[in-house]
């Protein structure tokens, strides 16, 4: 089965109102990860109905439709359905096919036809917090050969109308070309596989990849404290050869000193001193740091202390997490950019680890959990980006006693040069009072600047 | 916890190496820091079973040492009626963090095969151990039999 709103099938969207900026309609069939991840909120103003018109690349054989219906708190909670299976369309072609209220706190519907229930129902294990509603039967010439779907926002939670996320599931009606039904095909079977996980085929094979990644997942012996079996912070390397962390080193001298011995090898006993002591493994240190921030997602890690940001979950991989809702979205990206920018000092600490992470690119294609390393240059842009944002909105954030003045130039009067106390002219040009005196009792009211005449009444007192 | 870590690892590693003296060792899923395994000794007069010991591991797990409690009754000049063991090796005084447990129940298994009543808890056995080794060995062989669990098979 084919998602028929997916960004390769080229399907265009219409809306019956204007959208709120930055959340258009275009972005439920947007290829711009980002953008899909945002989905459609109307504008403020806007009260339901809205209906939002998608053109599919060839008449489709429905299956089910399902609709994400929360976008950040805003949430729509009732829908309509309207096909059509004219190639032109009119608004009055349209027949109704099913409607549907949500309840509580289910985050969407879905909308199915009888005979594809079992094909959906596959969901539910995934997603059970959806309502379901049956398309009902007389509706079938229309869904069997539907060109174009009307989706209708008649209910919101006293919210916005908002859509988050439109599937809509099904094959090439049997009325299709041959030609065209090929081309379908290819273009499914070409797109990006990251950007669906709905299809129940291939989350499950997605489910398996994660789980054998699990299996492939070891950390390095060498990462590893040779006291604690822990992933080291702040490796030393032993006099004896061994490597531990900075901190077993700390509990082992504290146990020691309570048994008044200096501080000693773990391993060997013998005391610390000037030639035999322990040595920061700083290249080892970097390569631990390299590999923290590329599993940093994994469970097993979150225990380590970092001196280490984490990466970003890529936005791609956030946008194919049907799962999450948007609202989980929104608060992880604003968390990802102060850690964002950890992350930098750190790069910049040890700079062993970005070059690394440069020379290797087969690192992109390794990621273990399908999340996509962004390249160097956006990636750069990324923390350019991210350290304007976050000094921006630091700035925003502090108490201003100053005003912003464009023109922060010092006037000075045209004639004199003083600026004492001035005076604006109609021409913007500025006098002194003592000049703005004497030209009045010369009566020569002339700007020194543009010879620009004006009346005694014009000048204005300028205040600093 | 530190310690779970290193004492997961440890355990998996007793367990593969399959060691023939310490067999058996059951560890609760919930608790890690607590373990139970059968010492088989090979020296007369212990040969004729197995002791069950327990090791108790403290949250502090390697910078304190491991405790070890002998669960079966065993007629030996260095284990004590309550199941106490006098082990060099797990000494807060002596104890390294890079000890392993399978070097300890090396020791343990070493002090078992061959008492040493230089330093005793139970003096009394010291006493005929070295006086009069036949009879403690024949002692040592009827508390084995009468106290002991059965030895593994293979």
């Amino acid at each position: 089965m084919i998602n028929f709103c997916c960004p390769a099938l080229n399907p265009t969207i219409l809306c019956s109102t204007v959208s709120t900026d930055g959340y258009e309609v275009t972005n439920l069939v947007s290829s711009n990860a980002d953008e899909a991840r945002k989905g459609f909120l109307a504008y403020n103003a806007i009260k339901p109905p809205v209906t939002i018109t998608i053109n599919f690349f060839c008449s489709v054989n429905v299956s089910h439709i399902i609709l994400w219906s929360q976008v950040g708190c805003q949430k729509s909670t009732g829908f309509e359905i309207y096909a059509n299976s004219a190639s032109k369309s009119k608004s009055q072609d349209y027949q109704k096919a099913a409607y549907g209220y949500l309840e509580g706190d289910e985050i969407g519907v879905i909308f199915y036809r009888r005979g594809s229930y079992h094909e959906c129902i596959k969901y539910t294990k995934q997603l059970n917090f959806f309502a379901w509603k049956a398309i009902p039967g007389r509706t079938c010439y229309f869904l069997n050969n539907a060109v174009s779907l009307q989706i209708k926002i008649i209910k919101t939670r006293s919210s916005v109308p908002a859509l988050a996320r439109v599937e809509v599931w099904g094959n090439p009606s049997k009325s299709c070309d041959q030609a065209i039904k090929h081309s379908v095909f290819k273009l499914w079977a070409d797109r990006s596989p990251k950007k669906e996980t709905m299809c129940c085929d291939e989350s499950e094979r997605q489910l398996q990849t994660v789980s054998d990644s699990d299996v492939e997942f070891e950390i390095p012996e060498e990462f590893l404290d040779s006291v604690t079996c822990t992933v080291m912070a702040l490796p030393f390397i032993l006099p004896c050869g061994k490597v531990v962390d900075q901190s077993t080193l700390e509990r082992h001298e504290q146990h020691e000193a309570k048994w008044g011995r200096a501080p000693n090898d773990p391993f060997t006993g013998r005391i610390f001193n000037e030639n035999h002591r322990p040595i920061p493994a700083t290249s080892l240190k970097a390569c631990i740091d390299k590999f923290l921030i590329e599993h940093s997602e994994r469970q097993e890690l979150t225990y380590v202390p970092r001196t280490t940001g984490r990466e970003k979950r890529s936005r791609v991989h956030e946008a194919s997490c049907s799962s999450v809702s948007p609202a989980d979205i929104k608060l992880s990206t604003s968390v990802g950019c102060p850690t964002e920018s950890k992350e930098v000092t750190c790069l910049s600490a040890s700079k062993n680890v970005y070059q690394l992470r440069h020379k290797s690119p087969k690192y992109r294609d390794e990621d273990v959990t399908g999340t996509k390393i962004p390249d160097v240059e956006s990636y750069e842009e990324k923390v350019d980006w991210s350290l304007d944002f976050a000094v921006k909105s630091t700035l925003a954030g502090l108490p201003t006693y100053t005003r912003f003045n464009d023109h922060v130039v010092i006037q000075q009067c045209a004639a004199c040069s003083s600026d004492s106390i001035l005076f604006k002219l109609p021409c913007k040009h500025f006098l002194c009072r003592v000049c703005l005196v004497l030209k009045k009792e010369s009566k020569k009211l002339i700007c020194d600047v543009c010879k620009a005449c004006f009346q005694s009444s014009d000048p204005l007192r300028y205040h600093v | 916890m530190a310690a779970t870590r290193r004492l997961q690892k440890e355990l998996a590693d007793i367990r593969t190496s399959g060691m023939k003296s310490f067999r058996d060792i059951q560890v609760d899923e919930s608790n890690i820091l607590t373990w139970q395994g059968l010492i088989v000794p090979d020296n007369p007069p212990y040969n004729k079973g197995a002791f069950r010991i327990e090791i108790n591991f403290p949250a502090e797990y390697p910078f304190k040492p491991p405790k070890i409690n002998f669960k079966t009754k065993i007629y030996h000049p260095n284990i004590d009626e309550k199941g106490q063991v006098c082990l060099p090796i797990i000494s807060a005084e002596n104890w390294k963090p890079a000890t392993k447990t399978d070097q300890v129940i090396q020791a343990l298994v070493a002090l078992v095969n061959d008492p040493e009543p230089e330093h005793p808890l139970r003096a009394d056995l010291a006493e005929e151990y070295l006086k009069d080794r036949k009879k403690f060995v024949k002692n040592a062989e009827e508390f084995t039999k009468k106290h002991s669990e059965k030895r593994p098979s293979d």
